[in-house]
This record gives structure tokens, C-alpha cells and sequence, in this order.
């Protein structure tokens, strides 16, 4: 066809361009040096390509460009001198403790093909809790795979869902009903209701404390008060049976605790970025307000973490950290940047370090107290992600990279030099531990549900039939 | 993770300007000049398809030397016939020209950026686009 129009040239053009770049034998997208998962061997390259390359990825990992919200300063964190010149040494200088440790609760409605909701918890000796809600009937079961004995226990029965969590160690499963929590110790089978009866209708989480001494549950109507608001409960509920109140008008989908345990941070469930953070030794409430992204939980007792997806430039604008507005300006596709704003607790932003590979979809457990690590994305939320890589929030240093979302649907956690990832396969969830250089996968649990039961599985031992 | 996230692009963009065979080249010269100053850039994003289009130029001119062509795919057996005409017409406009209408047409860029990368003023940028059109709708004629 003979182009007749400036915009059929134009179009086919684009066609035909598409399909130039979509015949180029493109090569590893990852950084030289860095062996990663699933990923096609880089070509070889000259010598001097090579040092190039490994120079590129040094800078890639060692320069990411922090800009001090207060000042505009741009300050440079680098990563630990052991990382220079030595892709090798790049992993270890992270300092993992040995032995994986993870988390999942992806959340959200029922799921195929059962209406599960699966938590998972891996814990630092490599043993793995999963607990899945799963529809029967007009039942509702929790079916719990402990690591410790390596059976299935069904752990609750009831005839409403509701949402559950794993405690931080996998071995206590805590469930919100409404009015009603239940704590399931997983080690001696023993059910307690923790605290009851409550009030404020079904709850839409629970989450528990770092420290496992509390939960805290998300209660809500979903009908509408006088003036269109609608009030949310937070009930933290100690193990001990003790239970505090909070109201809320933000309708808040989850809570994040601090990492000592002294502060709430409500998020959700608009995606203007606001939410408040609840002092629970006062009491006291601070709204956070709206921002240029979503509030993701804490970096520290003291600072809470943003995720702005996007480019910077283009994210300026009503409600960005300086207020200035910006004419965007197109980028080619494939450059996907964002930002992660580190926000003290009145909402104003201290820190910035902007990401290019996609924004701070999650956080992942804190391995050891001195650091806090994040999944960069290019979507938010527990989720399948075509591509991600962790990141110690810290220095900014990238820890590894991830690229195939059959292999890694769901990152639950990091650890030594592998990362935790939750599958999600027809009848059957399992938790594994990938390695950063290999690819190789060493399962940590499974637990398969057929329609006469469940059957679970540690490691690579068979499944042991219920 | 910006080496991550900008490689391919940078790949797809240097393989229409300059062809398969030496796009890699040309992105790995780009991403170790960046990296070289990446603490001093502001947008590095910009800095590297600045690069990488001077890069371009550069490899372009050389070539031309060797009186060598780029081929813009590996494989042109590959292609629908009506593709791979209009790819051997591009393939054969100079490297202006063919940038221009490729930074325009695919990637996207306004005139004043082209104009930034090419090392010329945004009006220069138009009548490279208005003479490589012209070139393509003449001799993509039946």
C-alpha cells in the first residue's frame, strides 16, 4: 500500500519500525557480570568492552543519586568498598544472615480455582508455614502446612471468611471474625479466642506486630454515615486479651506497624496516598496527606516510605513534594523510573531516591534490624510482576534482579543470596527458595488441596497424604 | 536498575539507526559514558539517548568511510514485503535523516530534543523530516 497521508506514512512507519526492533536479537537486558536468573548468556565481548561493562556496573549499583527534599542537595549513597570492581563480591557485601526468611499475605477477594487466600511464611531455618483459605460448600476452611511436623492441619472451620495472617515465625495463624479473633498456636494445635466479642462489623484485615505480642484488625461498615462518611475501627488485640480502639474516617484497607511496634500506619484505600499514622502510646492521630504516590509502610520507627511510580519529572505537579508543576515530556517506552520519598511522620519527604526499573511495589521482612530491603516493580501490590529487583533501601545498592514472573509470581522474601517466592499453580501453592546466580529452585513447601483433602510437603520430601 | 530498566530501549533505538550488527556496540559505549558521570547528571535517562545518538553519528561516519551499509534487521526474510521495503529505504537515507524520522516517528521526541541529540537547531531537525519524508513517499510509489 502506497502511503498517501502524512498519517498513514507516519503509521506505517511505526509498523514497520515495531517490527525492526521486534526481529533484533536482543541481548541480556541485565548488567554484565551479574549472572542472574533465566536469563540468555550475554554474547562475548572484547576485553575492554568487558572492563567497560563491569565499570558500567559498578556505577549502575554504586551511584544512585539521593536529592535531599530540604535543600534540593543531591547527596550520593554508595554502596560497602567491597563491591568495587568485583561483581563477585557485589552479593556477599550485602550481608545476609543465612537461611531464607520471608512473607506473603497478597490479600484481595477470593481466588481461583478454590477461593483461597494463601499466607506463607518462611522462617530463617528454611522451614515454611503456608495457610490457606479455601471454599467448600458453604464452609470455609484454613488448612495450615507446618513446617514442624510436616502435617496439614485443617486448623479452623467456619461458615464465613474472614481475613487470616501468619504470625512473623509461621507458627501462629491469627483469624479475624467478625466480632471475634482467633489465634491458632500451630505447634500444639490449641485454639484461643484472643478477644471477644468485638464490634465494627467485618473486619478487612488483620495484621500482627513485628514482635507477635499484638494484631491489628481493620473493622468497617460498608454502608455510608450521614454525610457520606464511613468510619473504620483499628483494634489492636494483645495476646494477652487486652483490646485498644481506634476510629478512623479514612476507610483504611490495612495497617503497617512500626518496626517497634509503638505506631500504626493506615493505608488505603483511595490512591491519592494519604493515610494516618496512630501513635498508640498517646493515642493521637496525624493525617499524612495526599502525595504523588502510594504510602507503602515504614523504613524506620520514624519514617514512613512512598512510592511514586513514573517518571520524576513528569510525577511534579499538584501534590508533589515541591509543589512545582512540569510539562512532561515523553520518553521512549521501556524507561520506566520512579521514585521512593522517604516521609517523616507529619507526611513531609527527607529523602528521595529515585529508581529506574520500576517503583516500590513492596517491602520485604527485614532480615536483620540495621537494614530494610524493598521489591521494585513496575506495578504495586502482591502480585505476579513481570519483572523486579530488590533493593536495600539504604544505600540503594540493587541486591539482584529478578525477570521471569512463571519462575517468581510472588516475592516473599529474601536470603542468603537467594530469594523467597510464593507459587501460586492450579491445586497447589508452594514457597521456594530461587538462587540469584542460578536460577535454581529448592522448594520449601507445598501444599496441595484435592477435593478429599490437603496434602503438604517440606522441602523436596513427597507429599504426605492427609 | 537504570541500566536495567534503559537497555532495551536503548538497544531498539540504536538497531534503527545504525542496524543490528553494531546496536550493542554502540549502547555499551553509551551506558559506560553515562555511568562515568552519572552522579553529576540530572536527567541521565536524557544524558544517555544523547549519547547514544552521538555514538550513533560517530559509528555512521566511520562506516560510511568503509563504505559499509546498515542493515536495520538481521533477517529481512523475515519481514513482510511492505515492511521490508520502507526498512530499505530508511536504511539507505543518511543517519540525519533517518534519526529524525525515527525519533520522531517511533520514539517520540519533540523537535527541540532531536535538535539537543543531533547537535542542530530544531529547524534543521524539520527540514531533515520534511526531505526524508518526501524521499519515503516517493519511493515507497507503486
Amino acid at each position: 500500500m502506497t502511503p498517501r497521508t502524512e498519517d498513514q506514512l507516519d503509521r506505517r512507519l511505526r509498523a514497520s519500525l515495531d517490527e525492526a526492533t521486534r526481529l533484533a536479537p536482543l541481548a541480556n537486558p541485565e548488567w554484565p557480570g551479574l549472572p542472574l536468573a533465566h536469563q540468555p548468556a550475554i554474547r562475548p565481548r572484547p576485553l575492554w568492552r568487558l572492563a567497560a561493562a563491569g565499570a558500567a556496573l559498578v556505577a549502575a549499583t554504586a551511584t544512585v543519586v539521593v536529592v535531599n527534599a530540604d535543600d534540593g542537595r543531591r547527596v550520593t549513597a554508595g554502596p560497602p568498598p567491597a563491591t568495587v570492581g568485583n561483581p563477585a563480591s557485589y552479593r556477599s557485601a550485602v550481608d545476609l544472615p543465612a537461611g531464607p526468611q520471608g512473607s506473603w499475605a497478597p490479600g484481595g477477594g477470593p481466588r481461583t480455582p478454590l477461593g483461597a487466600l494463601p499466607e506463607v511464611r518462611a522462617d530463617p531455618t528454611a522451614r515454611a508455614s503456608l495457610a490457606v483459605q479455601v471454599g467448600r460448600g458453604t464452609r470455609w476452611v484454613w488448612a495450615v502446612a507446618g513446617a514442624d511436623d510436616r502435617r496439614v492441619r485443617s486448623a479452623l472451620d467456619s461458615s464465613v471468611a474472614a481475613p487470616a495472617a501468619l504470625s512473623a515465625d509461621g507458627r501462629s495463624l491469627a483469624v479475624a471474625f467478625p466480632g471475634l479473633v482467633k489465634v491458632v498456636d500451630l505447634t500444639s494445635g490449641e485454639v484461643r479466642d484472643l478477644a471477644g466479642p468485638l464490634v465494627g462489623g467485618p473486619a478487612r484485615s488483620i495484621t500482627w506486630a513485628s514482635d507477635r505480642a499484638a494484631v491489628a484488625v481493620v473493622r468497617g461498615a460498608d454502608e455510608l454515615e450521614p454525610g457520606g462518611a464511613i468510619p473504620s475501627t483499628i483494634e489492636v488485640v494483645g495476646l494477652d486479651g487486652t483490646v485498644r480502639r481506634f476510629t478512623t474516617r479514612t476507610r483504611p484497607e490495612r495497617v503497617e506497624w512500626s518496626p517497634d511496634g509503638g505506631r500504626l500506619l493506615t493505608i488505603g484505600p483511595g490512591l491519592d496516598g494519604s493515610g494516618e499514622v496512630i501513635d498508640l502510646a498517646t493515642g493521637t492521630t496525624t493525617a499524612i496527606p495526599a502525595g504523588p504516590g502510594a504510602l507503602v509502610g515504614w523504613y524506620d520507627d520514624r519514617t514512613l516510605l512512598r512510592s511514586q511510580a513514573g517518571r520524576p519529572d513528569e510525577e511534579k505537579g499538584p501534590g508533589a513534594p515541591d509543589g512545582s508543576t512540569t510539562t512532561s515530556r515523553p520518553e521512549p517506552p521501556g524507561f520506566r523510573q520512579g521514585a521512593i520519598l522517604f516521609l517523616d511522620l507529619k507526611g513531609d519527604v527527607v529523602r528521595r531516591l529515585d529508581t529506574y526499573g520500576g517503583s516500590l511495589a513492596q517491602l520485604l521482612p527485614p532480615l536483620d534490624p540495621t537494614r530494610r530491603y524493598g521489591l521494585l516493580g513496575p506495578s504495586q501490590g502482591g502480585g505476579p510482576l513481570p519483572y523486579a529487583t530488590v533493593v536495600d533501601l539504604q544505600t540503594g545498592v540493587a541486591v539482584g534482579s529478578l525477570t521471569d514472573p512463571r519462575a517468581v509470581p510472588y516475592v516473599i522474601g529474601l536470603g542468603a543470596g537467594t530469594v523467597i517466592v510464593a507459587d501460586e499453580l492450579p491445586g497447589r501453592f508452594e514457597a521456594k527458595a530461587v538462587d540469584w546466580s542460578t536460577g535454581r529452585a529448592t522448594p520449601l513447601a507445598v501444599l496441595a488441596f484435592r477435593d478429599e483433602g490437603f496434602s503438604f510437603a517440606p522441602g523436596s520430601q513427597a507429599a504426605v497424604p492427609r | 536498575m537504570f541500566y536495567r530498566g534503559a537497555y532495551p530501549e536503548a538497544v531498539r533505538l540504536a538497531v534503527l539507526l545504525v542496524g543490528v550488527a553494531d546496536a550493542e556496540d554502540v549502547v555499551q559505549d553509551a551506558f559506560a559514558a553515562v555511568f562515568g558521570r552519572f552522579e553529576q547528571l540530572d536527567r541521565p535517562a536524557a544524558y544517555l539517548r544523547t549519547t547514544l545518538v552521538n555514538g550513533c553519528r560517530q559509528l555512521d561516519r566511520s562506516a560510511r568511510r568503509r563504505d559499509r551499509r546498515h542493515r536495520l534487521v538481521a533477517e529481512p526474510e523475515r519481514l513482510q514485503p511492505e515492511h521490508r521495503e520502507l526498512l530499505d529505504v530508511l536504511g539507505r537515507l543518511s543517519l540525519e535523516q533517518r534519526s529524525v524520522v525515527v525519533l520522531r516517528v517511533w520514539a517520540g521526541w519533540p523537535d527541540d530534543e532531536i535538535a539537543a541529540a543531533l547537535g542542530c537547531r530544531p529547524s534543521t531537525v524539520r527540514s531533515h523530516a520534511m526531505r526524508a519524508m518526501a524521499r519515503l513517499r516517493k519511493e515507497l510509489q507503486p
